[in-house]
């Protein structure tokens, strides 16, 4: 009789295991490992950011947060979602400059905020252009985060996928 | 409700317009690339009001989208509306907000926005 109570319990427990596992690896499915192969999945970071809206996603037990999946990838997997960037960043540093830096070593890759991707057709393309550009420059592998709806469409609102639906393997600089 | 239509008779601007913006009063000069790479000037005159939002920061209302390199006018507009209010405090017979257009300019980086009586076009070298 002790035996068989032993034996449910123990069954019991290995189903709740399974069903865990199957919960999580469920949940980050839905981020970027959807994008069939370019994804690096022994370097996928699932950090648990308190980014209010950021996701739809979120595990068990973190109530009221939510998660952001980022990844890092090969930045020629990426696609342009503009044909044309400027040069320079808002703050006046220049796309060129963050290249050289991360080429050298003297600007870290986890220094620079994650771009935000979207995808299309399974193909990946980044709404953050100019650090794409910088980072595929200097052949440093970028960290990636999928843009949230809301961000998507606040980019279509804003006309920025001037590359069109597919996005462009290339991009022109101006005003260096 | 407020619209958003395109201008006709200007010039569509280039993705990266690489503009820059000079307020010289009642003048504001905006010049940037149009789509073949030509610099144009547009000359807003005489001004009642503008601003410029960094394009994060710059929210399309529902319902409204931007049309891409186009110089576009907002029809109906609610700040257009604040301004002539206020103009009726000040001077309840004024009447010159009657003529005001409200322009919107996506020059990539930032919006901007201006309020003013018309605008013309001309070519720079």
């Amino acid at each position: 009789m002790r035996l068989i109570k032993l034996l449910t319990n123990l069954l019991l427990a290995v189903l709740l295991a399974l069903s865990a596992s199957a919960t999580v690896s469920a949940k980050v499915a839905s981020g970027p490992q959807n994008l069939g192969g370019q994804v690096h999945q022994d370097q996928i970071v699932v950090n648990a950011l308190m980014h209010q809206g950021k996701t739809e996603s979120s595990y068990g037990g973190m109530s009221g947060s939510s998660v952001v999946a980022k990844s890092v990838v090969d930045p020629k997997t990426i696609r342009f979602s503009q044909d044309s960037i400027k040069g320079t960043f808002r703050d006046g540093r220049s796309v060129q400059d963050l290249a050289a830096g991360l080429k050298s070593g003297s600007i870290k890759p986890g220094d620079v905020p994650a771009i935000r991707t979207v995808e299309r057709n399974g193909q990946l393309i980044s709404i953050d252009n100019r650090r794409l550009s910088a980072f595929r420059e200097a052949g440093v592998p970028i960290r990636t985060r999928p843009a949230t709806a809301q961000e998507i469409l606040q980019a279509q609102k804003q006309g920025k996928f001037s590359a069109g639906a597919s996005g462009s393997d290339t991009i022109r600089i101006r005003g260096q | 409700m407020a619209t958003i239509t395109a201008m006709e008779g200007l010039p569509k601007l280039h993705v990266t317009p690489l503009a820059s913006v000079i307020c010289n009063a009642p003048k504001i000069i905006v010049e940037a690339d149009d789509e073949k790479e030509s610099r144009v000037r547009f000359t807003f005159e005489p001004y009642q009001a503008i601003r410029m939002v960094t394009a994060d920061c710059f929210d399309v209302p529902d319902g409204m989208s931007i049309i891409p390199q186009t110089i576009m006018e907002i029809q109906n507009s609610i700040w257009i509306d604040e301004l002539r209010n206020t103009l009726k405090m000040t001077d309840c017979e004024a009447d010159f907000m009657d003529k005001a257009k409200h322009f919107l300019l996506p020059l990539q980086d930032d919006f901007l926005e201006i309020v003013a009586w018309d605008v013309r076009v001309e070519s720079v070298g």
